[in-house]
């Protein structure tokens, strides 16, 4: 037995000596090179397609198809810096970064210091989708795709395309140009419409317009034909001319794209086969359509609202200066807006906190018009003391108790997150307007 | 039978590759980076990682940053007005005020300092200023909103690099966190409650921030934060001197006897750095003071 146990060691000393280290260099190698060698050469490659091109690249960046689009040129130098421009904030964040190709998982493309691209990964509480993190997709000389690195999902893209000479001074030249989109410029009219008119001058279709500076999107609210109130939040793009919606878009059977800014009338228009979409500016609103007018000092909405004047913190800016001139020669600083208030059998009032310690309570009766506005109906008067001098308040009891009422819109200006803000807009003098916040 | 497997064994480890004289020892630090020549890079070097070890890290690596959180760098132009500060307002004051001088930095410096340009959004609506991590990296946040004579910028940002460098200092010297148990142990918040406190509760509670009352190690490097910040008499009139209440005012009554408390850890402290530490504290804060002007 013991014999039988030495041979079979003896064998498997000779199969294991013989076979165990084979000869290397017989085998043939899948790779030319190590892996950490395949791995610099593909991000040396990388760097040197990126930093090839003399006129650098330019990108059409659109984060997600919710949000617009923002013209960004960028030029990736042999030292690792970056020269940007772009048409966002008149390129006030279009700063030399340090850029780095390098791996983790993945290889990866990372400006390492602040520039435009990280003021749009921060806009709306990081929302915009938008990324300073990127993997390299698809590279080519003429077209790079990457990827956001951090997008827990669908992860958005970016594409750079070979610019050419001008393409970096055309997009300097829309800078600030989204001023003229943005609300109010030029204008003291507070409201803003589209009216889409056939060529011989009859409306087709209206509603109200907006632009949301920091999302690039243009919000259009039109009545369907069901009756019903429709919705559009549309990605724009900047030009020279004016903006371009990122896709046409269909109003009122009419299918609209590209705008052109006049600036004598301070208007945009697209002309598609002489039909004319015009976004312009006026004293009534595009779409009569207030619903927060239904639910505004409702327990469903708040009982109790706040405006401050402009010597506070808690001040609110879409305040018009207008009412903000009024409030301040009527000699207050605070005033409450009460609903149904139970301490005082259910009565609803304006409290007026006087510079003077004075307080002065305008009881009314409130009256919806459904959808559209509210009206506040003078009932009576009370004061603390009760021989307090309220003259000063006549032109402002006028203003609040107008017959013609407010259109009341939620506004996103509250310092506290749970607490709502709402702007009040008289209907005949709309450059009244005050804006208050939910306690 | 053992003899022969034991000397089969012996001949196959002898015999078994034979590629080993193929691998050479090599440095593992140089890694075969090159020294960049960047003037920024080239002063941080210089003033920074040859002086104290410590390297500034102010280009972006995600890995400093919890996968949940969410932040972003500098702007390039702010690094060194900023590098520049932490020199004038953290490491000068020490220097002075330590009995070993220079020494004392040089040992205790952070071997990292992570710039960052927003604060880091916890996604749950809070911000975080700052983060000492194991005694070795502080993280400094909002670099973006420094401009040159922004003082309320620079207290805030230095009262959060001196309280994580008070972490710091903890955990070098033992910090004896039963003196102050001693002094404020029932008075701690719950676990997460420290947010609903404002300024007058934690001063009933004996101490100088509402984040103050969430631990005793975070009453410890607030104290010692706000002392090095806060100009003396500021310090002395809100948290030190009692306030004249009215009959029956017991909340001003309860804020008195926490300044009390307030007082003793004050002067626990000023005792610790002086003999646990080497550092005069009172010395360090006129140093800083002086540093803003």
């Amino acid at each position: 037995m013991r014999n039988i146990w030495k041979i079979y060691f003896v064998l498997l000393f000779i199969v294991v000596s013989t076979s165990s280290c084979s000869n290397d260099d017989k085998v043939e190698p899948i790779f030319e090179n190590a892996v950490d060698e395949r791995v610099q050469k593909r991000l040396s490659n990388y760097k040197k397609i990126l930093v090839a091109p003399e006129f650098g690249w330019k990108i059409a960046y659109q984060p997600t198809g919710e949000f617009g689009v923002f013209n960004i040129y960028i030029k990736f130098n042999e030292d690792g810096t970056t020269i940007i421009s772009s048409d966002s904030k008149k390129g006030v964040n279009d700063l030399p970064s340090k850029y780095r190709i390098s791996i983790s998982q993945f290889p990866e493309l990372v400006l390492e210091n602040y520039t435009v691209f990280h003021e749009l990964f921060e806009v709306n509480n990081f929302g915009l989708g938008a990324e300073f993190e990127f993997l390299f997709e698809d590279v080519q000389p003429d077209r790079v795709l990457l990827k956001s690195k951090t997008d827990a999902q669908e992860k958005s893209e970016i594409i750079l395309e070979k610019a050419s000479a001008n393409d970096k001074i055309n997009i300097e030249n829309l800078r600030g140009l989204d001023d003229r989109i943005s609300n109010g410029f030029g204008t003291d009219l507070f409201f803003r419409s589209i009216k889409i008119n056939s060529p011989n001058g009859q409306e087709l279709a209206s509603g109200s317009f907006s632009y949301n500076f920091e999302a690039r999107t243009a919000t259009i609210q039109y009545l369907g034909s069901q009756g019903d109130i429709v919705t559009e939040v549309i990605p724009i793009i900047l030009t020279q001319e004016g903006f371009d919606f990122v896709e046409p878009v269909s109003i009122g059977g009419q299918t609209i794209k590209n705008f052109i800014y006049d600036e004598l009338s301070n208007t945009f228009v697209s002309n598609v086969g002489g039909i004319l979409s015009t976004v312009l500016y006026s004293n009534e609103p595009g779409l009569l359509f207030f619903p927060e007018s239904n639910t505004f000092g409702t327990r469903a909405g708040f009982e109790f609202y706040i405006y401050f004047d402009s010597s506070s913190s808690n001040f609110l800016r879409q305040t018009s200066q207008n009412f903000l001139n009024l409030g301040l020669a009527s000699g207050f600083s605070r005033l409450d807006l009460r609903f149904n208030d139970v301490r005082f059998g259910g009565i609803s009032y304006f409290e007026f906190e006087m510079n003077n310690g004075d307080t002065i309570f305008a009881i009314f009766e409130k009256q919806v018009t459904e959808n559209e506005k509210i009206t506040f109906n003078f009932s009576g008067i009370a004061t603390d003391p009760q021989d307090a001098d309220f003259s000063g308040l006549t032109d402002m009891f006028n203003l609040l108790f107008d017959p013609n009422g407010w259109y009341v819109e939620r506004t996103n200006e509250s310092r506290f997150s749970s607490n709502p803000s709402f702007l009040l807009t008289n209907t005949a003098n709309p450059e009244f307007r005050f804006s208050v916040y939910g306690i | 039978m053992k003899k022969t497997v034991i000397i089969l064994l012996i001949i196959l480890g002898i015999s078994s590759c034979e590629t080993e004289d193929k691998i050479q020892p090599r440095d593992i630090f140089s890694q075969g980076v090159v020294e960049s020549n960047d003037p920024l890079d080239q002063y941080l070097k210089k003033e920074f990682r040859d002086q104290y070890g410590s390297v500034i890290i102010y280009k972006f690596v995600d890995k400093f940053i919890a996968r949940d959180k969410f932040a972003t760098p500098p702007k390039l132009e702010l690094v060194r007005p900023v590098a520049e500060l932490i020199k004038q307002a953290w490491i000068k004051p020490y220097n002075v005020a330590a009995d070993t001088g220079e020494s004392f930095m040089n040992r205790y410096f952070p071997a990292e300092i992570v710039m960052l340009g927003s604060p880091i959004f916890n996604g749950d609506g809070t911000i975080t200023l700052g983060i000492a991590d194991s005694g070795v990296r502080v993280t400094l946040t909002q670099v973006n909103e420094y401009s040159p004579g922004n003082t309320d910028w620079i207290r805030q940002t230095f009262q959060t690099l001196h309280h994580e460098f008070a972490h710091i200092i903890d955990q070098n010297f033992n910090f004896d966190d039963q003196s102050f148990f001693e002094i404020s142990g029932s008075d701690y918040t719950s676990p997460g409650s420290w947010s609903r406190e404002d300024l007058n509760s934690a001063i009933a509670r004996g101490m100088v921030t509402p984040y103050g009352t969430s631990a005793v190690g975070e009453d410890f490097a607030e104290m010692v934060s706000y002392i090095i910040t806060t100009p003396p008499d500021e310090f002395q009139a809100i948290y030190i001197t009692p306030e004249n209440c009215r009959a029956g005012d017991t909340d001003c009554v309860d804020r008195n006897i926490g300044r009390q408390r307030i007082q003793q850890k004050y002067n626990r402290i000023v005792e610790y750095y002086k003999n646990d530490v080497g550092v005069d504290i009172l010395k360090l804060r006129d140093e800083f003071l002086k540093s803003l002007n």
